[in-house]
């Protein structure tokens, strides 16, 4: 039994279909990566399984299973439970994820009184040292419009690995980010994963990420799943046209000059007429 | 402040009504008149009767009131803890009412009691707060009689208190029963004030509230399984609370204003009254008073409003170390 198994999860918003049929399995201690363009579905993907989608939502079907639980089928108090010890989220955008009027130690602090540790100032500064925040203590007192970027996404990295989960949810950890900061922040990541051996489930749009930490990969697009497999063989031998059209979009560095290709038009096209038939 | 006092004493000249002629029993020689006017200053140029006020008045001597033939201050200060008290009474029960049903809606979230909450307070603040008095003292004096629609106090019962604020001296010095007495006459026309106030907040708090529930912070606090309860307490008021200072203080400014009528129709002794019995009788020293408390008290309100704005944001608080 995996950690996380998603099976034939599909979701509408207002009657326009965002997921069809995504099935997904996050293993115990693995990283696995989502990978799609914008719309694919697949921030829809990590907001079902923490059960904070939005209040339009007109169908649901499928099954969500954290060992082996449904957590569809969890009332709002377990859900809740479940939420406090076992799952957590790196959000996107570190700029709006934390609340301007509550100090980071507040913050931070708070997820560990809401699973039931004590938080004390010297375990807060803890988990702020752990993500390599420099003068902790001083951080734990400020307020998030006094942090860079990239440390109040260091403090929301604390935070998501703070309450002890058994699986984390990065929802494009990185994107919001500045390039030089990108790498320290997935490095950062990726070594809590490993200390912690967590199951993470990693979602972004850069193949050029999924590449450096993913084990597994999921790639989306149009809310279907395109091709499931292990990192590697992705990258070498992608097995879907759409896979290989978006390892050509990634810049490479070996390649200098070449320009970027965007994915072809006549490809699209004829994805999405697949996906209409795919419906019936 | 300057600004007030210039512009107050220029158009209370230009009025017309002659506050002399006022003071005057009918049958005044020409001589009576002229000798009071030498008495009150205002034989002199126009110009030269400002700076003589203000000189006064820099030195917290507003003159004599020409209708109670007192010092304005002492006027002034008999009658302002009334309207202060009416207008902390009012401003507690709109605060209390706005913050109680604003969160309320939003944590119920269900179409029907939002519908319900927006119209009721739409209702409210197109309900100006002398039409509230009204339909008060229309219905209370049909239906329950026993609440008392005029006065600050039952005459009948002895009284003796130190200071002007009743309410809270009462209340301080455990007085239940006294304090009893004194909010059932004074519930009435709080209420009148504090509805269309409470309205507003309402309506901006709910607004605010909602706003702040769908940002991201909100949205984060739910993946870490807090309850909706606790998101709009602990995550989203504090944020929400920002723009409803900003009403608030602006807001107040008009509930003070509006003491003048309030007051008015519940006969009660406080600075609003003695304003229209002021102007009525063409007590100008008094206008010029009541008008410049008037403006101080904006003033505070003004300041008090900074120094909770920037408790509450603590992006305005303080200035780089």
């Amino acid at each position: 039994m995996s950690l996380l198994e998603i099976e034939n999860l599909s979701l509408s918003v207002r009657n326009v279909r965002i997921l069809r049929k995504v099935s997904l399995k996050v293993g115990e201690a693995e990283i696995a990566g989502v990978v799609g363009e914008s719309g694919a579905g697949k921030s829809m993907l990590g907001k079902a399984v923490l059960g904070v989608l939005p209040g339009d939502v007109s169908a649901l079907s499928g099954e969500i299973r954290l060992h082996g639980e449904n957590l569809l089928k969890l009332a709002s108090r377990q859900r809740r439970m479940i939420l406090k010890r076992s799952l957590s989220l790196i959000p996107q955008d570190p700029m709006t994820a934390l609340n301007p009027c509550r100090t980071i130690g507040s913050q931070v602090g708070e997820v560990l009184s809401l699973t039931g540790r004590r938080s004390l100032r010297a375990d807060v500064t803890r988990w702020l040292d752990a993500v390599r925040i420099p003068f902790a203590a001083r951080v734990a007192k400020s307020y998030p419009h006094e942090l860079s970027g990239g440390m109040r996404q260091r403090a929301l990295i604390a935070a998501a690995f703070a309450s002890r989960p058994k699986l984390v949810i990065a929802d494009e950890p990185t994107t919001a980010l500045d390039v030089t900061v990108q790498k320290d922040v997935l490095v950062l990541i990726r070594d809590l994963q490993r200390e912690t051996g967590v199951g993470l489930l990693f979602i972004t749009h850069d193949l050029c990420v999924v590449a450096k930490i993913c084990g597994s990969v999921t790639v989306m697009h149009g809310g279907r799943v395109i091709e499931q497999a292990p990192c590697e063989n992705i990258i070498r031998q992608p097995g879907h046209a759409y896979t290989a059209a978006l390892l050509k979009t990634a810049p490479r560095h070996d390649r200098f000059g070449g320009g970027l290709e965007p994915v072809p038009e006549s490809l699209v096209e004829s994805m999405i007429a697949e996906a209409e038939s795919f419906d019936d | 402040m300057l600004g007030v006092s210039v512009v107050v004493f220029a158009i209370l000249r230009l009025v017309p009504g002659d506050p002399i002629a006022m003071m005057l029993p009918p049958g005044a020689t020409e001589e009576t008149r002229q000798n009071l006017e030498r008495l009150y200053g205002m034989d002199k140029p126009l110009i030269e009767q400002y700076f003589i006020w203000l000189r006064d008045v820099l030195h917290l001597d507003f003159g004599m009131s020409t209708q109670f033939r007192l010092p304005v201050m002492e006027v002034i200060f008999n009658r302002l803890p009334v309207t202060l008290e009416l207008v902390l009474l009012a401003s507690i029960i709109a605060l209390t009412l706005s913050f109680a049903l604003s969160v309320l809606a939003v944590w119920i979230q269900r179409d029907g009691a939002t519908l319900i909450i927006d119209g009721a307070s739409g209702l409210t603040q197109a309900i100006p707060d002398f039409l509230w008095a009204l339909i008060f003292i229309f219905f209370v004096t049909l239906y329950a009689p026993s609440i008392p629609i005029s006065g600050r106090y039952d005459p009948r019962t002895a009284q003796d208190f130190i200071t002007g604020f009743y309410l809270i001296e009462a209340l301080i010095t455990l007085r239940l029963g006294t304090f009893a007495e004194l909010l059932r006459h004074a519930i009435l026309p709080a209420f009148a004030l504090a509805l269309p106030l409470a309205a507003s907040i309402t309506r901006l708090l709910k607004s605010a509230l909602e706003e702040a529930m769908s940002e991201d912070y909100a949205i984060l606090a739910r993946t870490k399984g807090k309850s909706r309860i606790a998101i709009i307490l602990g995550e989203a008021l504090r944020n929400a609370l920002i723009p409803v200072i900003a009403l608030t203080s602006v807001q107040l400014a008009f509930l003070i204003g509006g003491t003048v009528l309030i007051e008015r129709l519940f006969s009660l002794p406080g600075i609003g009254s003695t304003a229209i019995t002021a102007v009525v009788n063409r007590d100008l020293p008094l206008i010029q008073g009541v008008v410049l408390v008037f403006a101080a008290l904006f003033i505070a309100i003004n300041l008090i409003s900074n120094g909770l704005y920037r408790l509450a944001d603590p992006r305005l608080g303080k200035t780089d170390e």
